[in-house]
């Protein structure tokens, strides 16, 4: 079994490029509301931990960043997804799908029988 | 692509990074005040809204953290951060630095020497483009006049030609050319040279462009009667003629004939040959009938006759053309013309038939400079390789004495080592800086044994007497030495750092107590340190028995008596031939020249040879006598020396039967010769051979044995009693170099300028070469016996010095080990004598283990040197004795140090200190 820091890391950045699809550019402590409030407030975001995964996204060319001013006036960096990350979002996307149905269809074997 | 992408981001990262710290932290500041700013509008407090926002981000430090672990590569991060702490870390301590840097690169340094030498012998490419193309030919002869030979490293022009006018799909070019020795007339004197007789392919395939005028056109290479053209060699018009570039078109004289300079080759010319016999001049090949013509009694041989098998052909492959595939090609083309020589009537008996199958034309690779299997990489081949092995171990010994030091100052820190295990240290964190030392000192010793092998490329060699022998051969470093030393170097520090290692793997609960740090270390570490001990001497040994060895043979064949006294005799040689002398005023010449030598004051006597000697030369053919004639043994090879008036008094060769020749031996008078007392015994059984016939198989036994000369080593110290039959020069000469013998009362008696001057004063065409004493000629051929004992004894020497230092150290340790029990021992009434008796002991034990196992291990692979030595035995029982004793000293030298130490234990003082 993986590492559970680093599944975490998988979806977070699943998460990440995904909301900056829906909702456009974002700066970090939006993203952190956005991808709770998505998650219905189910699971709670460590915010620390979004920045080395930002980092990450940045450095594999998913994601750029400009410095910029957030709604309240302060001085904040914005995250912007690039078309390299909407091509690693669609593939990524539809690879949680199907893992999602062949797991769907294990859970199920066992309660088929009446 | 993203993995790649990644990776080069966290590089620059890692470079560059820093900077980005602040940027960082505002924008982690920036999130924590976008939440608080939230917090408070839904009515928190600021100070709580503020806290509350910090607590809900997690850790601000390690979120900083772990972006700087993703935004650099941790690894190359700690390696920067690692090294400055390493090279203060050995600062501290700079004895411990230099020791290990100078120990290794004295070891590293040895053996880079010796791989230069091997790699400019052997191993280095030939200075020419793609040499990897370069392939040489060789092949059986066809059979011409039926009959088969084997494969030569020559072969004739028709064949050359034959097998190039085929090949063209797989040889963009096939150079075929042919050495010879001219005499060069420059101003009053005359220079001998060696020049080459080439094609016009030849400059194709080694890349030689002029710089002044051109190479041989097409077609010139074939003409017979054209006035010959000439191109010179690049330093050869530099040295002689001063790279004037009038010199194209003019005229010099080689061999007396007249040749047109109509090119000089560019910088730096040619040199893909033995070095000792560089061409300085090139001809086309069809001029060999005029300047080198092969003339026997029969008469002319021209330069392209079947007959003359005196070609090396060296062909370029095209590219992509690998050479199995050519070498195929070239079998098939070579079937072709036996084929055809079949069809035209030549008769093959099955022998041949199965002989042409199994025997087949190959393809050599003749791109480096050991392709060339000059006489200087034949002679050196094996002993290099075998000193190589040699610093290989030196550098195993080496190695030993620094893992050892390291050891103990691991066993010194082994406090300071648990302390970082109960902090919270891993096992990497400690053993990467070791490795990262390591490597740093391994480095430097790689540089310290670099500039050793270069600044001594020339001194070791000169202490030893082989400079002029290694003058061609330089040894300064080049791409592969330097490679090589790198990599020699990392590998022994790899292995340090193993050794190293132990010290910090091992986990020790009981170390954190500060008690007698150096009484630590443990078991593992002291039996380790033993073992490289054992390790050593038993390698110190091994060399120490190789370096006997060789010392004995090379004392023996110096010690080699010829059978006549070649101290007093000079030597000295003239080719008439190249100077236009043949036949009877050849002899007329030769004849003057000896008496002319006679005749100066201080030469007792003076003679011509055909042979060198102690020069290994040996000119020979079947000789029948009285026993072969009655059909009870068959013809003896015989060496033959066709000698002048007066030789036998000149090398002072005793004449134990009848006569040696005199005034009588005249063309047209009985032929006569006379044998030595080896050719005696095997021509006749117990009547003497005087006045009996001999003559040459298949020929008339027309020659009478007038005398018999005693037993002597005319071909070389190390060859007794072998056949030789000498025939006066007045009946039998041929053409060829002669050499002349003079035996002079006491030295600078004769001198190079005399005997020029003599020479030059009967015909300025001659020229001279080589004036030396045999003596001395006798000893440079002794090159391979004098390197191995001289390098061998060096090597054993600096391993032995190591490894009694390896012993000193251990006792030391050992002295500091005990101390407290020593104390104890002398405070409760043992005798001092006794302590010391302890330390002799643990080094004796040492020392027995190693010399048993040294001893194994020479006796295991001294079967290689076997055919190195001269009237030793391998396992010769004195060279053993003399090196175990040499090693006892040693044992015994480094037990002297320790022992007085224990010896000046005050047991109060020490047992006060505990």
């Amino acid at each position: 079994m993986q590492n559970k820091n680093e599944v975490w890391q998988g979806t977070l950045a699943l998460m990440v490029l995904k909301t900056l699809e829906a909702m456009g550019p974002q700066h970090g402590y939006g993203l952190a509301r956005r991808i709770e409030q998505v998650a219905a407030d189910r699971m709670a975001v460590n915010h620390g931990t979004l920045y080395p995964v930002l980092l990450k996204l940045e450095q594999e060319g998913c994601i750029t960043s400009d410095w910029g001013v957030s709604e309240n006036n302060r001085k904040a960096k914005f995250y912007r997804i690039t078309k390299r990350g909407r091509k690693e979002l669609a593939s990524e996307q539809r690879h949680w799908e199907r893992t999602a149905d062949i797991i769907a269809q294990f859970c199920a074997l066992g309660e088929e029988k009446p | 692509m993203k993995a790649l992408r990644r990776f080069w981001r966290r590089l620059c990262g890692s470079l560059a990074g820093a900077r980005k710290d602040d940027d960082l932290a505002q924008e982690l500041e920036a999130h924590v005040q976008l939440m608080t700013d939230e917090l408070v509008a839904r009515g928190l407090p600021p100070a709580d809204a503020r806290r509350q926002a910090l607590l809900a981000f997690g850790g601000v430090e390690l979120a900083k953290e772990q972006y700087r672990d993703q935004r650099g590569l941790p690894s190359l991060d700690a390696i920067r951060r690692d090294v400055p702490l390493v090279i203060r870390s050995l600062a501290r301590t700079p004895a411990l630095a230099l020791i290990v840097v100078l120990t290794l690169g004295l070891a590293v340094g040895a053996n880079a020497a010796i791989f230069s030498l091997i790699d400019r012998v052997a191993l280095r490419p030939l200075p020419v483009e793609r040499p990897e193309e370069l392939v040489r030919v060789t092949a059986p002869p066809l059979p011409y006049w039926g009959g088969t030979f084997n494969a030569g490293p020559s072969i004739d022009y028709p064949l050359a030609k034959g097998l190039r006018e085929g090949l063209s799909n797989v040889f963009s070019a096939a150079a075929v050319s042919r050495p010879w020795r001219f005499t060069l007339a420059l101003d009053a004197n005359a220079v001998d040279i060696v020049g080459n007789f080439v094609n016009q392919d030849f400059f194709r395939v080694y890349n030689l462009r002029p710089t002044v005028g051109r190479t041989i056109a097409a077609g010139e290479d074939t003409q017979r009667d054209a006035a010959p053209a000439a191109i010179l060699n690049y330093g050869f018009w530099m040295r002689q003629f001063g790279g004037d570039r009038s010199i194209l078109n003019r005229t010099i004289r080689l061999n007396k004939i007249a040749v047109t300079v109509v090119g000089v080759l560019a910088a730096p010319g040619y040199s893909g040959s033995d070095p000792a016999r560089l061409p300085q001049v090139f001809l086309p090949l069809g001029a060999a009938d005029q300047l080198a013509p092969f003339r026997p009694p029969s008469g002319l041989i021209p330069w392209d006759s079947p007959a003359l098998r005196i070609y090396q052909v060296v062909a370029r492959l095209r590219p992509g053309v690998d050479r199995v595939r050519a070498e195929q090609a070239l079998q098939a083309r070579y079937q072709v013309l036996l084929d055809d020589m079949i069809a035209k009537g030549a008769r093959l008996t099955p022998e041949d038939q199965k002989f042409f199958a199994t025997k087949k034309p190959a393809l050599i690779p003749a791109g480096t400079v050991g392709s060339m299997e000059s006489a200087a990489k034949q002679t050196l081949d094996l002993p290099l390789r075998l000193l190589l092995g040699m610093t290989v171990l030196v550098l195993f010994v080496a190695a030993g004495n620094v893992a050892n030091l390291l050891l103990a100052r691991g066993a010194a820190r082994q406090h300071e080592v648990a302390v970082s295990y109960a902090l919270g240290a891993q096992r990497w964190h400690l053993l990467r800086p070791l490795l990262l030392e390591s490597l740093l000192l391994g480095l430097a010793s790689a540089t310290v044994g670099l500039l050793l092998s270069a600044w001594t490329g020339h001194l070791v060699p000169t202490l030893l007497g082989l400079d002029s022998d290694l003058a061609g051969i330089g040894t300064e470093p080049d791409r592969r030495v330097v490679a090589f030393t790198l990599l020699v170097s990392l590998g022994a520090a790899l292995l340090i750092w193993l050794a190293s290692a132990i010290a910090v793997t091992r986990r020790s609960r009981s170390s954190l107590a500060p008690t007698r740090p150096l009484a630590e270390g443990g078991r593992p570490a002291l039996i380790l340190r033993r073992g490289l001990v054992i390790a050593q001497v038993a390698f110190s040994l091994a060399l120490l028995c190789t370096s006997a060895l060789f010392a004995r043979s090379l004392v023996n064949v110096l010690s080699v008596d010829p059978g006549f006294d070649a101290r007093a005799l000079l030597v000295f040689s003239v080719n008439p031939d190249s100077a236009g002398y043949e036949g009877q005023r050849r002899q007329v010449f030769v004849d003057r020249l000896a008496s002319d030598i006679r005749a100066v004051p201080g030469v007792t006597y003076a003679a011509t040879t055909s042979m060198l000697p102690l020069a290994d030369a040996f000119s020979g053919s079947f000789l029948e006598g009285p026993r072969q004639a009655a059909g009870r043994a068959s013809a003896v090879l015989v060496n033959i020396v066709r000698v002048g008036p007066g030789f036998f008094d000149t090398m002072g060769l005793t004449i134990t039967k009848g006569r040696p020749f005199d005034e009588r031996d005249v063309p047209g008078a009985p032929r006569v010769a006379l044998v030595d007392e080896s050719l005696a015994r095997l021509l006749t059984n117990d009547a003497s051979v005087v006045d009996q016939p001999v003559g040459f198989k298949d020929m008339a036994r027309d020659m009478t044995v007038v005398g018999i000369v005693r037993d002597v080593r005319t071909r070389s110290l190390k060859i007794a009693g072998e056949p030789t039959l000498f025939l006066p020069a007045a009946q039998a000469a041929e053409g060829g170099e002669v050499h002349v013998l003079a035996r002079t009362a006491n030295f600078g008696v004769l001198t190079a300028e005399t005997a020029r001057a003599i020479v030059r004063r009967l015909d300025p065409a001659v020229a001279v070469t080589g004036v030396r004493s045999v003596e001395r000629m006798a000893r440079d051929r002794l090159l391979r016996e004098r390197m191995l004992a001289g390098f061998s004894f060096l090597f054993a020497g600096l391993s032995a010095v190591l490894a009694a230092l390896g012993l000193v150290g251990i006792a030391s340790f050992s002295v500091a080990r005990r101390t407290r029990e020593m104390a104890i021992r002398l405070a409760l009434g043992a005798s001092r004598a006794r302590i010391v008796r302890l330390v002799f002991g643990e080094v004796a034990v040492l020392a027995l283990v190693g010399g048993a196992l040294g001893l194994a291990i020479f006796l295991a692979s001294n079967r290689v040197f076997r055919s190195l030595l001269f009237e030793v035995s391998k396992d010769d029982p004195l060279a053993m004795a003399a090196a175990v004793f040499a090693l006892t000293l040693a044992a015994c030298l480094a037990g002297v140090w320790p022992a007085r130490r224990a010896a000046r234990l005050d047991p109060a003082v020490t047992l006060r200190a505990e």
